[in-house]
């Protein structure tokens, strides 16, 4: 791994200076997005999110964060509703109008690698960006060596897709979308399916990049990670709208609110006390402990997060 | 049906690319004016996909399994012209990565497979559909006619492709210079093993695919344009042209076709119709003979159909149907071809030749001549209907013997008749044996002690990763060939093989391999590997199809060897030219397994540029390439899923089904794979045009070893046009 040096994280000199605007990173008032046969994935969204944020956004499955996500990096345009990115509308950008420029300084990492690395080497995938943009070939070889040192993947350069493990496809998705230096960047259950130390190395890169200036906007639903990686947790109910809106001590105290979002599951357990059967309701929120000190079985819960 | 390289003439497998490459390029305008940006991904995918099905070893009625190319349903769901396109990439890529199919021979194999059985199965489809709902039966079983007239047109095609070059192509003495097979071999080679066997497949894969879609997804049994331009539902408008409309249509047309046939043939008098003498027929005895048919008809079949047994039933009724209209042919004049007697060929010809005089009368059968030996029925008197009555009688007890004695055959071998069919299907045809002669590695059995389709499927999926890895490792030494700009090494490639092609000398194509060994050697491949894993897959059968060939074609003999009235003379001329056709066949291979090794496979699809491949060829190439594993690796999966659930035997009608379930949904989830991967691709600034990178600049070195390779080609034909006899 390379050290915190990498210019891949800093803030980009060569970038176009955007005048500072009062207008926030990304505005969205009432955004609503249904999928063509009728499915609603979004059902009236206000939000507005500042630069250099970091925000987590929180959800069961099927909450509609991968959409939203897609939503936010000009893929997609939403169905109703104004949603206004970096100055600009949108829905125009998915049209095409100035699609290029707004898909350099936002970058959106895909839950699923294999569909981000489409290229025949991973090389060439973490070039495409550079390589869409015009860049020489000196500099787009420049940009790669820095992407692929920051995510520790040098030596995979010349391998093709299949014959990587899914943390280093993870990896290499995150140097394909590093390479262009966004200014946003959206990551969509970074941590999933991912082995402890390439989720470690996952965490300390979101929280580098975030104070290196970037806007970053983390879809998961791994709350122990929360705290780590953002300063602001947004919660997206199954109604579809915003839940809930703070910061992560605030709210991943709030049980109920995190019961009714379906990020905890709550079950009755029981054990022996004395002969006796205790039953109490017992749920896994990051951190807790669990603890029992009365009677003969007195032991302590260690509390194995739901993967 | 892939043919290697060495089985034709370059004129014709290089020269097919006057058809291949206009039609590419119009493909190319057709699809990108539909799909635009949306191109590359989703060719792609289904070029992936095409591939896949490509490995599916698929249960056929009777037993055996085939593979199918898949052709035919990618054309009825995305159109004809992208078929070709996807056809196309996958076919290339088996060419020149798993050695399935010649590289110079690409051109030719893509115009076989990739626009014939498109057009043909989309507009059969079309003819036969016509205009029905979508949802309706009519539209899968024209799915099925479809692939299956598709695939058979085009292993007719392929027939006369190999059965022309003994006419075209022989050296200086005579000898065949490619397949040695004549156009009477090759043809009926080819029709017999597809009709049976792969086009039955092509069928089932292109019926089982769209009754998915009906079920899952009816949205894209209408057109690409439709799917990807609107959001309107398609439902379909009533049938325009009734079935009993299609079907009569055909038949008269058929019967005109054949009549005007008889009358050319007959040189224009009725009477004469097809060259025999219809004025000795006896038209009354033919009223009444037909008469008593009918009434036979409609007295047995219905009979036989009450009677039988359940599974007997449809089967029987109609084996019985066809005894009871066999005697129609008694009709005719003249007697079948082949089928003559002495008194027959006497009156025909003039004269009897003597072997037929001295083996004529070797055996006397009971029901001689397909009538009964009693006077009723075979007296020279008798009216024609007694005779049409015991024609159907042998006929039906014909029948009997034939299932009696099959049945005995099967229950005596047990399951292993299978297996042994299961293998490269009947690998002394010539027709076969351009199929994929891969011999299947790894023989996993199931219950029952035989390697089962399943195993064959897996077996040949985890050869192929297996291979992808190994040759990717080679390809990476630090090594001679492996430091040699790609674009340099594919000219080089392309330089030897066609030499290798249009040589017919032997002491040419044994220097030819020779340097090709020493730049294996020095490139770190390992020899053995190298030798065994060349010449005992393509060549070694080669050399066991054209084995029959030594012993009918004309010229000296070497030897005879007379066996009672049988006589085995395997012909000098027969002998050099199989010697040829190997030989050709092993150094093409081996050159080719030598680019392969010695070159990462992105590298080589990017050098195609340098031979003017289009960019968005060899980007949808690139990206194919990448998931085909992708593919594999869930058919994989979706395969050793079935394998553990399966406890019992499963008709083949199951099995056959589960494969349509898995094409199908690999069908669905291509469809939104590739909407998933261009959204991937937009998000990185893809706007149409694709900007690549490469890593080589071609150096010196590169030049001269480019160079020398031409001088020594041109050299060494050279030689042998001047000098060799």
């Amino acid at each position: 791994m390379a050290a915190v040096t990498g210019t891949a994280i800093g803030p980009d000199e060569t970038a176009p200076v955007t005048r500072q605007d009062p207008e926030p990173v990304y505005r969205l008032r009432g955004v609503r997005y249904a999928y063509p046969g009728g499915h609603v994935a979004l059902d009236g969204i206000d939000l507005d999110i500042v630069r250099g944020e970091r925000v987590s956004l929180l959800g069961a499955n099927g909450s509609g964060k991968s959409t939203l996500l897609k939503l936010l990096d000009g893929i997609v345009a939403p169905s109703e509703g104004e949603l206004r990115a970096l100055g600009r509308d949108v829905a125009a950008v998915v049209a095409g109008q100035d699609a290029f420029r707004f898909h350099r300084e936002v970058g959106l990492v895909f839950q699923d690698p294999d569909i981000q690395l489409f290229s025949a080497t991973v090389f060439d995938d973490v070039a495409f960006g550079p390589l869409q943009l015009g860049m020489t070939r000196d500099d787009v070889r420049e940009r790669c060596a820095e992407a692929m040192d920051e995510m520790g993947i040098a030596h995979l350069a010349d391998r093709a897709p299949f014959e990587l493990s899914g943390g280093e496809k993870k990896r290499a998705a995150i140097a394909s979308v590093l390479s262009l230096r966004p200014d946003v960047i959206l990551l969509d259950e970074p941590t999933a399916a991912l082995d402890p130390r390439t989720k470690s190395v996952l965490v300390d890169l979101i929280g580098r990049l975030g104070k290196a200036g970037r806007t970053i906007i983390t879809a998961t639903h791994e709350l122990e990670i929360v705290p780590g990686i953002s300063d602001r947790v947004v919660v997206l109910g199954e109604d579809r709208r915003v839940l809930a809106d703070g910061a992560p001590a605030t709210v991943l105290a709030d049980r109920s609110l995190l019961l009714r979002a379906n990020l905890i599951h709550e079950h009755l357990h029981g054990h022996l006390d004395g002969g006796a059967l205790i039953e109490h309701s017992h749920d896994h929120v990051a951190g807790d402990d669990h603890h029992h000190s009365s009677g003969v079985d007195a032991h302590d819960h260690e509390v194995t997060l739901p993967a | 049906m892939h043919i290697p390289d060495g089985y034709l003439s370059p004129l014709i497998s290089v020269g097919a690319g006057m058809l291949t490459v206009p039609t590419w390029a119009l493909a190319t305008q057709r699809v990108k004016s539909v799909l635009n940006n949306r191109t590359i991904p989703l060719l792609a995918i289904f070029s992936a996909l095409s591939f896949t099905i490509m490995m599916f070893n698929v249960p056929v009625p009777g037993g055996t399994t085939a593979h199918g190319v898949g052709a035919g349903l990618i054309a009825i769901i995305l159109g004809p012209w992208a078929a070709v396109i996807a056809v196309s990439v996958a076919l290339v890529i088996q060419a020149l990565f798993f050695g399935d199919g010649g590289v110079l021979a690409i051109l030719i194999n893509c115009f076989n497979m990739a626009v014939v059985i498109p057009f043909v199965a989309y507009w059969i489809y079309r003819l036969v559909a016509a205009r029905a709902p979508i949802l309706s039966t009519r539209r899968v079983v024209a799915a099925f006619i479809g692939g299956y007239v598709g695939m058979t047109v085009s292993a007719l095609l392929v027939g006369i492709e190999l059965g022309v070059q003994p006419l075209l192509f022989t050296n200086a003495s005579g000898v065949a210079m490619y397949s040695p097979y004549g156009l009477s071999e090759a043809i009926p080679a080819m029709l017999v093993s597809h009709v049976f066997g792969a086009s039955i497949v092509e069928g089932l894969i292109g019926a089982l695919g769209v009754a998915y879609f009906q079920k899952r997804q009816p949205e894209y049994l209408t057109s690409l344009r439709t799917v990807f331009a609107t959001d309107d539902s398609v439902a379909g408008t009533a049938s325009r042209r009734p079935l009993w409309q299609l079907a009569l249509g055909i038949v008269i047309a058929g019967v005109s076709a054949l009549a005007t046939l008889g009358l050319v043939l007959g040189g224009g008098d009725p009477a004469h119709w097809f060259g025999a003498d219809w004025s000795q027929v006896d038209w009354p005895a033919v009223a009444s003979m037909l008469l008593v048919t009918a009434a036979i008809f409609a007295v047995l079949v219905p009979l036989a159909y009450l009677v039988l047994p359940r599974a007997w039933k449809r089967v029987g009724a109609g084996l019985v149907a066809l005894a009871v209209v066999a005697p129609l042919g008694l009709i005719a004049p003249g007697f079948a071809y082949g089928e003559g007697s002495t008194a027959d060929v006497k009156a025909a010809f003039g004269y009897i030749p003597q072997g037929l005089q001295d083996l004529s009368g070797a055996f006397s059968a009971p029901l001689s001549g397909y009538t009964i030996p009693l006077p009723f029925f075979s007296d020279a008197n008798a009216d024609l209907w007694h005779a049409a009555i015991g024609y159907e009688i042998t006929g039906m007890l014909g029948m009997l013997l034939c299932g009696a004695a099959i049945m005995l055959v099967v229950r005596l071998i047990g399951g292993r008749a299978s297996s042994a069919l299961a293998a490269p299907a009947g690998a002394g045809v010539p027709g076969a044996a351009v199929q994929t002669a891969r011999p299947v590695e790894d023989r996993k059995a199931d219950r029952s002690g035989k390697p089962g389709w399943i195993e064959n499927t897996l077996a040949g999926i985890a050869g192929n990763i297996e291979r992808a890895v190994f040759t990717e490792q080679h390809a990476r030494l630090d090594a001679f060939l492996q430091r040699v700009d790609p674009r340099a090494k594919l000219g080089m490639f392309l330089v030897i093989v066609l030499a290798a092609s249009l040589t017919g000398s032997y002491a040419i194509l044994v220097a030819l391999y020779a340097v090709t060994l020493a730049a294996a050697i020095a490139s770190r491949i390992p020899t053995e590997f190298f030798v065994k894993r060349v010449w005992l897959g393509i060549p070694l059968f080669a050399g066991i199809v054209v084995i029959p060939s030594i012993f009918f074609i004309p010229g000296p003999h070497l030897f005879e060897i007379t066996i009672g009235p049988l006589v085995i003379a395997p012909s000098i001329n027969g002998i050099l030219g199989a010697i040829l056709l190997v030989m050709r066949v092993g150094v093409s291979v081996s050159l080719a397994v030598l680019l392969v090794m010695t070159t990462p496979w992105a590298d080589i699809l990017k050098s195609l540029r340098a031979v003017r491949v289009p960019q968005v060829f060899v980007l949808i190439l690139s990206m194919t390439y990448r998931y085909i594993f992708l593919f594999l690796h869930t058919v994989n999966g979706i395969f050793l899923a079935r394998k553990s659930r399966i406890v019992a035997r499963t008709s083949g009608a199951e099995q056959r089904r589960w494969i349509g379930g898995t094409m199908g949904a690999l069908m669905s989830r291509s469809f939104k794979m590739s909407n998933d991967v261009y959204a991937a691709m937009l998000a990185r600034g893809f706007s149409g045009e694709m900007r690549t990178y490469s890593a080589y600049r071609m150096a010196t070195r590169d030049w001269v070893l480019l160079a020398g390779s031409v001088a020594m080609v041109v050299a060494l034909l050279g030689i042998e046009r001047l000098w060799l006899p």
